[in-house]
C-alpha cells in the first residue's frame, strides 16, 4: 500500500445528498435490501427448493398416491387437494420464512445494517417481503401444476379478486409469524425441527387431504380449531364454491381465516418489531 | 460511529464489490457516488483480484478487509475494531495497519482490541493491558515498556559452547544475563550505540559463532508478563538456566 490519504476518495469527497423524508428513506432501504435477497438467490439455488421441488413432489405424490384411494363426494380430488395444498402452502411459509430469518439473523450482516443510518423497519420488512415474493413462487408452481394436472377451480371474477387478497393476507399473516420465530429460535435446524413437528401435522388435520368429518374423535377436534383448517377450507370455499361442516369457523371459514390472519398480524408484528429495536 | 467485530459482518453470497456498494446505497448515496465510493474503498484495500467473488469463498484476510472496507462507508467518528488481524495473512495485516494509521492521522477515533502486543505498539497513543479481566496498566506505549527497564544488546551466540565463550568474554565489562534456550546472551544498554560498540568490540578476537547481534528495547510483551506477574515460558520451564553473573 503506497497510497497516501489525498490521493483516495474518502467517502467524505462524496456529497451526501440531504436524507429524504422518513416515508421515502424507509421505502428506498427495504427496495434496496430486498433486491439484496433476490441477489442471493442464483448464489444458493437450493435454498428455494422449499417453494419449488417440495410442492412439486407434494402435488404429484398426494394426487397419484393418495388419489387413488381417497374418494370424495360430489368432486375429483383434484378440486379437493389442491385448495389443500394451496392453504399447505401457506402454512410451510411459516417454516420458510423462519430458517430464512434464523439463518440471516446469524450471519452477522444484520448487525452491519444496524450500524448504518438504516430504518430499523426496514430491516424487518424487507424480510417479510422477500419472504412473501419466495412463498408466491411455491404457491404458483403447486396452482400450475394443479391446473395441469386437472385442477378445474370455479370462479367468477370477483372470486378471483377475492382469492387473491385471501391468499396474499395469508401469506402475511403466516410470514410475519415465521420471521417472528426465526427471530426468537435463532437457529434454522431448530426452526426446522418445529416446523416439522408443529405445523407439519397441524397442516394434515386442516382438512387439506381427507376431510375433517371422517376422522376419530382427538384428531378431528384438533382439525375443527385448527386455524389452519379455517384456512384451507376457504380457499375451498372461495375456489370451488365448497362448504366445509364442522365446527363454526368450518362453516364460517372466510370470515375465520380473516380473523386468525389480524390475529397473528396483530400479535406477531409489534412482537417483532420490539424484539428486532431491542436486541442488541 | 461503526463497529467490525471479530467476525465479518457481511452478505457471504454477494460478491465484495456488491457488499460495498449495498452499504454505500444504504448509507443515503445515490448510485453515481456510491459506486465511485466503493471503488476508492477496493483500491485502497487492495480488493480488486477478488472483488467479483462470492465473499464466502474468499480467505479469511480478505474477508477482513471487505469488512474493514464496509465499516468505513459509514464514515465513523468513532470506529471499534475487535482483534481486527487476527488470523490474517502479514500482506492483510500491513493493509489494515496501514488503513488504520491514515485513519486515524485523518482525525477517527480508534478503540482497538487486539491479543497481539505488537499491534498495539504499533498503532495505539493509549494502552491499556488488561490481565483475566483487571485492568493491569495504562499509558503510552513507552511508559509501559519503561516500567520495566531499559534497553540492552542482545548477542545470539550458534550454539552452546559459543554462548559460553560470548559470556565470558562480556561478563569483565558487563551486567550479563544469559538466556540459555534462545542461546541469548543480553547486557543493559542504556548509552545506545556506544555500549554496541563497547559489546562489538569486546567480542571481537574471542571466536565465538555470532548468529545476532542487537541493540533491543524491551517490547510489550516483556511489559506484559512482567506487569502480570508472569515469567517468560523459557524462564519458568528451566528456571536452572536463568544466570545472572556479576
Amino acid at each position: 500500500m503506497t497510497m497516501t490519504l489525498a490521493s483516495m476518495t474518502r467517502p467524505g469527497d462524496e456529497p451526501l445528498p440531504r436524507r429524504p423524508g422518513s416515508l421515502r428513506r424507509f421505502l428506498r432501504e427495504t427496495g434496496l435490501l430486498i433486491v439484496r435477497g433476490l441477489q442471493t438467490i442464483p448464489r444458493v439455488p437450493q435454498r428455494l427448493s422449499d417453494v419449488t421441488i417440495q410442492p412439486l413432489v407434494f402435488t404429484l405424490l398426494f394426487l397419484y398416491v393418495f388419489g387413488s384411494a381417497i374418494h370424495i363426494k360430489g368432486m375429483s380430488y383434484q378440486n379437493y387437494l389442491l385448495p389443500g395444498l394451496l392453504g399447505q402452502s401457506l402454512a410451510f411459509g411459516v417454516i420458510g420464512a423462519g430458517v430464512a430469518t434464523a439463518t440471516d439473523f446469524n450471519t452477522g450482516v444484520i448487525d452491519r445494517f444496524r450500524s448504518l443510518p438504516v430504518t430499523r423497519l426496514s430491516v424487518i420488512s424487507s424480510q417479510v417481503i422477500g419472504q412473501i415474493l419466495e412463498q408466491i413462487l411455491g404457491i404458483v408452481i403447486v396452482a400450475g401444476m394443479g391446473l395441469a394436472l386437472g385442477w378445474r377451480p370455479h370462479m367468477s371474477p370477483f372470486g378471483f379478486v377475492e382469492f387473491l387478497l385471501l391468499m396474499l393476507l395469508g401469506l402475511s399473516a403466516f410470514t410475519w409469524f415465521g420471521v417472528l420465530l426465526g427471530m426468537i429460535v435463532k437457529s434454522s435446524d431448530a426452526m426446522q425441527g418445529i416446523g416439522f413437528a408443529i405445523v407439519f401435522p397441524l397442516s394434515f388435520l386442516a382438512g387439506t387431504f381427507v376431510p375433517i368429518a371422517g376422522l376419530k374423535l382427538i384428531p378431528r377436534t384438533i382439525g375443527d380449531w385448527d386455524p389452519l383448517s379455517a384456512l384451507v377450507a376457504s380457499v375451498r370455499h372461495v375456489t370451488q364454491g365448497t362448504n366445509t361442516t364442522g365446527s363454526w369457523q368450518l362453516a364460517h371459514p372466510v370470515v375465520s381465516m380473516i380473523f386468525w390472519c389480524f390475529l397473528i398480524i396483530a400479535v406477531c408484528v409489534p412482537l417483532a418489531l420490539r424484539r428486532f429495536m431491542n436486541s442488541n | 460511529m461503526s463497529l467490525t467485530g471479530q467476525f465479518a459482518a457481511l452478505e457471504d453470497n454477494l460478491t465484495a464489490q456488491e457488499n460495498l456498494l449495498l452499504m454505500a446505497r444504504l448509507r443515503g448515496y445515490p448510485k453515481g457516488s456510491a459506486t465511485r465510493i466503493v471503488e476508492g474503498l477496493i483500491d485502497r484495500f487492495d480488493i480488486g483480484e477478488f472483488r467479483d467473488k462470492l465473499v464466502k469463498s474468499v480467505s479469511g484476510g480478505q474477508r477482513r478487509r471487505v469488512d474493514l472496507a464496509a465499516s468505513l462507508v459509514v464514515q465513523p467518528k468513532v470506529l471499534m475494531l475487535d482483534e481486527p488481524t487476527t488470523g490474517l495473512d502479514p500482506r492483510s495485516r500491513q493493509v489494515v495497519w496501514s488503513t488504520i494509521r491514515e485513519l486515524v492521522q485523518a482525525g477517527v477515533t480508534l478503540f482497538l482490541t487486539t491479543q497481539y502486543l505488537e499491534e498495539a505498539d504499533a498503532l495505539a497513543d493509549h494502552i491499556v493491558l488488561i490481565d483475566h479481566g483487571r485492568v493491569v496498566a495504562a499509558g503510552t506505549p513507552s511508559e509501559l515498556k519503561s516500567q520495566i527497564g531499559d534497553q540492552r544488546v542482545d548477542v545470539v551466540g550458534v550454539d552452546a559452547s559459543a554462548v559460553v565463550l560470548i559470556v565470558d568474554a562480556l561478563s569483565a565489562t558487563f551486567q550479563v544475563v544469559v538466556d540459555h534456550n534462545r542461546r541469548t546472551v543480553s547486557v543493559p544498554a542504556p548509552h545506545d550505540l556506544a555500549d554496541l560498540a563497547a559489546v562489538t568490540s569486546a567480542l571481537s578476537g574471542v571466536g565465538a559463532h555470532i548468529d545476532e547481534i542487537a541493540l533491543r528495547r524491551p517490547t510489550l510483551d516483556d511489559a506484559f508478563l512482567a506487569l502480570t506477574g508472569q515469567v517468560p515460558e523459557s524462564y519458568e520451564n528451566e528456571p536452572a538456566m536463568k544466570e545472572v553473573t556479576p
